[in-house]
């Protein structure tokens, strides 16, 4: 008899984790044994479920996708975690799986490259789909820092010039990250040259580019003449 | 027996799509006759089925929601389009409404909600879900009766914001464009950011593109089908 695999799904959005329990009816070996929002206490039921694996659903941002993750990692460390975004991503994946992810994919997929993915990372494999694999590839070899301006800072460098880029202040960064806030201006500085940008409203633009912040959903050509 | 509503899902996540597709199955009021994964494939289809309703997400890499809301109605005026989007924002809620659409539901709703919606907007009635409605009457904005917060910004306010919005400069270089001295640029940037309830340029720009005046960069679309 083969072992069940037993699975908790996360998000913040109801119609999601229906939507991926319902599919994962059918495979006679997964059974979901819990769908929970991403409240800290509805988190940290993960410790009495100790699921096989997890699977977050999101929408959001990398930093976003990282805390979650580093939390989750904490909770359940045996967990195998698997990531389901809706948004196609080019600098991050790779980054997600250094940090402990154990498979990510995107909602765009069919619903047989889900479950292949779970297989994989409940036999202990990581898990890339093959479409953004390529794509990962791809970027590693493209030299051009234009391309992926983001991919070359620290995690550090990186969670800093998120705040920068959602408008937090010098001493709230600062309290955040344990940081003095002339650390966090040595940050700024290093990031804007680093970066060849002009000011924190430019980081602002380039971070919403490259789904570092979460954007408004607006089609372009929307702009008030003034 | 009463005909179950017919239904065209175009969602350009598949995964999730399928799920619902099987969640909708167990009502027998509910019919999915067609799923499309992209906008244009979702315009010939609706040609092609003439359902009841439309799902439609509003967030798609190829064709968004709206323009492909608009391109449907264009065809057929009488098509009910229920929008569903994963990240709620109010103008884009006033756009698809003013587009023709008949609902607006949240990826946060229950698949009960959308049973709900599907029944409501079937009825003649138009459904916006009840996170958004009640948001949208306690919010700042509703209160001071205006859906656009920069109205209340005087002219030349309205200036030194496009100078840092959209062409991102700083106080000194606005004051060099407008032949004014920096602390008058800085006189009305606080000013701004007072009405406005910021604190920054950074807030305020976050704000801009909320409501359309900047706009936003958009990612180029990596991977293909």
């Amino acid at each position: 008899m083969t072992t069940m695999t037993k699975i908790a799904i996360i998000s913040h959005q109801t119609l999601l984790r229906q939507s991926v329990k319902t599919l994962l009816h059918n495979p006679p070996e997964m059974t979901v044994i819990a769908e929970i929002s991403t409240d800290q206490s509805a988190i940290r039921e993960l410790e009495t479920l100790q699921p096989d694996v997890t699977i977050l659903l999101n929408d959001s941002t990398y930093i976003k996708w990282f805390q979650r993750l580093q939390q989750i990692m904490r909770i359940v460390p045996n967990t195998r975690l698997l990531i389901l975004a809706a948004q196609h991503e080019t600098v991050f994946p790779s980054r997600l799986l250094k940090a402990g992810a154990a498979g990510y994919l995107t909602q765009h997929h069919s619903p047989e490259e889900l479950m292949n993915a779970i297989r994989a990372v409940t036999a202990g494999k990581q898990y890339l789909s093959p479409k953004v694999a390529s794509q990962v590839m791809l970027d590693n070899l493209d030299k051009d820092p234009a391309n992926h301006p983001f991919s070359s800072l620290s995690d550090r460098e990186l969670e800093i010039a998120y705040h920068l880029a959602n408008g937090g202040s010098t001493e709230e960064i600062a309290k955040i990250v344990y940081l003095s806030p002339s650390t966090i201006n040595c940050y700024r500085y290093r990031l804007l040259k680093r970066l060849k940008l002009e000011n924190t409203t430019a980081l602002a633009y380039l971070a919403a580019k490259h789904h570092l912040i979460d954007l408004p959903c607006i089609p372009p050509g929307q702009e008030d003449s003034l | 027996m009463k005909l179950p509503t017919t239904v065209l899902i175009i969602d350009d996540h598949q995964i999730t799509t399928a799920g619902m597709k099987m969640m909708l199955a167990n009502n027998t009021a509910i019919q999915v006759i067609g799923e499309a994964t992209d906008g244009e494939s979702g315009i010939i289809l609706a040609q092609q089925l003439t359902p009841d309703i439309i799902l439609m997400d509003i967030k798609m890499d190829k064709k968004d929601g709206l323009s492909t809301t608009s391109a449907i109605l264009a065809n057929q005026p009488q098509s009910r389009i229920i929008g569903l989007t994963a990240h709620h924002t109010e103008p884009l809620l006033i756009q698809l409404i003013q587009a023709g659409a008949r609902g607006y539901l949240t990826k946060s709703c229950s698949m009960q909600e959308i049973t709900t919606a599907i029944e409501n907007v079937m009825a003649g009635e138009r459904y916006i879900t009840p996170a958004v409605t009640q948001q949208l009457a306690l919010s700042p904005l509703a209160l001071r009766g205006s859906n656009n917060p920069f109205s209340i910004l005087s002219r030349q306010e309205r200036q030194v914001m496009h100078y840092i919005v959209v062409k991102c400069q700083k106080a000194q270089q606005i004051a060099q464009t407008l032949q004014l001295s920096s602390k008058t640029i800085n006189t009305y940037r606080y000013r701004i950011f007072d009405k406005l309830g910021i604190r920054n340029d950074i807030e305020l720009l976050h704000l801009a593109w909320h409501y359309g005046i900047a706009t936003p960069p958009i990612m180029p679309t990596t991977a293909e089908e």
